[in-house]
């Protein structure tokens, strides 16, 4: 295992990929700063390239996007108080008031420095959960395989969200359309229309821009001018906020790992990783009296805990082949076309891949805290620039991406419809992870529920393993629905 | 929650039903290897269509998604835009990618924006080679248009 680590070090440093890594923290970079746009438009639009090239660098290019993110979304929250991604929200409560108070460089300084710790200590914890998970995934066959799909879909469907029905219906959906196109079991297409250009099924690239990019492109016009409104300035700090990162070590520690919980988890991801470590900070803080005016620990915590989520979140997505989130479902998807098959074989089959992600992983989260740092100032005006003028950039950048899946005409007017479902979904409160994971697992559910019906028959359901991961999907169901009943209650 | 709302969640819900129900009754059709799993992806779709429907008649909160929308656009500008959407793939379609692409963007910049000509051009001119650029090194072969095999 450590021959393995070293190489993939060495290949991970190699220019080509190092230059495919820098593009990555770069869109990441970009799209971090623009609120609204988010990292799954930014995966999705970089999704396409990854299919022509070498399978390391074209992944390390995706966990090159993911990595920065949260890195560089700081810059809104704190200078504008606009979240600038779902895994920021939080930090606008400490780290804006910091800025108003003309600490600006010293909340990002802190956040910065933050998030690169969590990215670190999060691609540690995938490092340290290989041998662990080891013996556990390799003695799974797939009816074990097919269950642990199930729960992390229900999982995904119940957590996303106060709806428990409205994510099991989307991921329901996200299954059905999976099967559209040429049978992987029997020889016929199944719900092609007639169509050769559905022969294949719909695109994966077009519908996770038609889900994700077309409804905030659309809602962000709707409101008009700048992303951002005019911000304040950076102000000074910029050493205070490295000492504040030194002085809270433990918190870092702690919200770090509790990131990596969460990223391990399917379906709690971004939008509640922020709540849920702020929420644990001012439980636990002995003094509670400056959070919310300005304290530097409430950027620090969920700063920490926000990049430590992706270390935390490929280890399901590559080790049992089931995405905890819509990114991780578009570099999952970009493995499969890659020939890659995710799941307990990449630790006998790929295991210099894995390692490769999880140095490029780390060294994404420093170039891109290097980075901040240094481009703190043009980075933070970028928020400022009427979207009337991004949108040519925007605007083609969806439509080459979209054509890019088949280069058929038929990919634009896909793109409409996957668009059309994506913002009524929106609109109307169904999440859309549940569909998009949904649809990139069809296949693979498929294929092992054949498999496992015809080698075990109904006998697989007594199968212990399938026991032990049933009572925990149904237990996680149950608490959702009551959680969501409770909830509702209240209300 | 209003009681317009209420409606087009209704309708949204119907929609989302339909789509399940043509699934499941074009899925009795397939092979029987092929058949087991759309059904049941299906059957589950219409059954949390069913619930869900049932939950809005009485009145109960349908609950939202964490990313759902705060500051949606309005159901008449989401329809204008779509149909420009449709509208500019039908210029594709007939004229090719770039001259499509080119009067998208100076229409939306000069009408919409209300950007002056000069800046409109310049944006329009470098989105433009910047794509086409893109274009080369990929090897991308953009939509010609039903109309450049006539000329």
């Amino acid at each position: 295992m450590l021959d393995a680590a070293v190489q993939a070090f060495f290949i991970v440093l190699q220019p080509g990929h190092l230059v495919y890594l820098m593009v990555g923290v770069g869109v990441g970079l970009a799209v971090g700063v623009l609120p609204g746009l988010g990292g799954i438009v930014g995966m999705a639009l970089l999704l396409p390239l990854t299919f022509t090239m070498d399978a390391t660098a074209g992944l390390a290019m995706l966990i090159g996007v993911a990595a920065v993110i949260t890195t560089s979304d700081t810059f809104v929250s704190v200078l504008m108080g606009v979240p600038g991604s779902a895994g920021s929200q939080a930090t606008v409560v400490d780290g804006y008031a910091m800025a108003q108070k003309g600490e600006g460089a010293r909340a990002l300084s802190a956040a910065f420095l933050a998030s690169m710790f969590g990215g670190i200590i999060g691609a540690l914890a995938l490092c340290l959960s290989l041998p662990i998970a080891r013996e556990l995934v390799l003695s799974f066959a797939s009816p074990e395989l097919l269950m642990m799909s199930v729960m992390g879909l229900c999982m995904i469907g119940v957590l996303s969200g106060n709806a428990p029905l409205k994510g099991i219906l989307a991921a329901s959906l996200g299954l059905f359309l999976g099967t559209w196109g040429a049978s992987n079991i029997t020889a016929e297409y199944r719900y092609s229309f007639d169509m050769d250009y559905l022969f294949d099924g719909v695109p994966l690239v077009v519908l996770s821009l038609g889900l994700y990019a077309i409804p905030e492109f659309l809602d962000v016009l709707s409101r008009g001018g700048s992303i951002a409104r005019k911000g304040l300035s950076v102000g000074s700090g910029w050493g205070e906020g490295a000492r504040d990162v030194r002085r809270h070590w433990p918190l870092v520690a702690r919200h770090s790992l509790v990131g990596v919980g969460v990223g391990i988890v399917p379906g709690l991801g971004a939008s509640i990783v922020d709540w849920l470590n702020y929420g644990l900070l001012v439980r636990t803080a002995r003094d509670k009296s400056k959070f919310g005016s300005g304290d530097v620990r409430g950027v620090i915590a969920p700063e920490s805990a926000n990049n430590a989520k992706e270390g935390g979140a490929l280890i399901p997505t590559l080790l049992f082949g089931v995405p905890g989130s819509a990114g991780m479902a578009l570099l999952l998807s970009a493995m499969v076309v890659q020939g890659i098959q995710p799941g307990p074989r990449m630790l006998t089959d790929n295991l210099e891949l894995i390692f490769a992600l999880v140095w490029s992983l780390a060294i994404g989260n420093v170039v891109g805290t290097a980075i901040c740092f240094v481009l703190s100032r043009p980075i933070s005006r970028l928020a400022l620039v009427p979207f009337n003028l991004l949108f040519p950039i925007v605007f083609t950048l969806i439509i080459v991406g979209a054509y890019q899946s088949t280069r058929h005409i038929g990919d634009l007017m896909a793109l409409i419809a996957c668009g059309v479902l994506g913002w009524l979904m929106k609109r109307f409160g169904f999440p859309r992870a549940p569909l998009l994971i949904g649809f990139i697992l069809s296949a693979l559910v498929e294929r092992n529920l054949w498999i496992t019906l015809n080698r075990y028959g109904w006998d697989w359901l007594s199968r212990p393993g399938v026991l032990v991961i049933g009572v925990f999907t149904i237990l996680f169901l149950g608490f959702g629905v009551r959680a969501a009943l409770r909830r509702e209650k209240a209300a | 929650m209003t009681k317009r709302e209420r409606t087009y969640h209704l309708l949204f819900l119907a929609l989302l039903a339909a789509i399940f129900g043509y699934g499941l009754v074009t899925a009795l059709g397939f092979f029987p290897g092929g058949r087991f799993f759309p059904v049941t992806a299906t059957a589950i779709g219409l059954a949390c269509c069913g619930a869900l429907a049932l939950h809005l008649f009485w009145g109960a909160e349908a609950g939202a998604a964490l990313d759902a929308s705060t500051k949606p656009a309005e159901f008449s500008y989401a329809a204008l835009f779509f149909l420009a959407f449709g509208f500019y793939i039908a210029v594709v379609y007939a004229t090719g990618f770039f001259p499509a692409t080119a009067l998208a963007l100076l229409v939306f910049l000069r009408g919409y924006a209300r950007v002056g000509l000069v800046a409109s051009a310049c944006v329009t001119g470098a989105t433009l080679g910047g794509t086409y650029l893109f274009g080369i090194l990929l090897n991308i072969s953009w939509p010609r248009g039903v109309l450049s095999s006539l000329v």
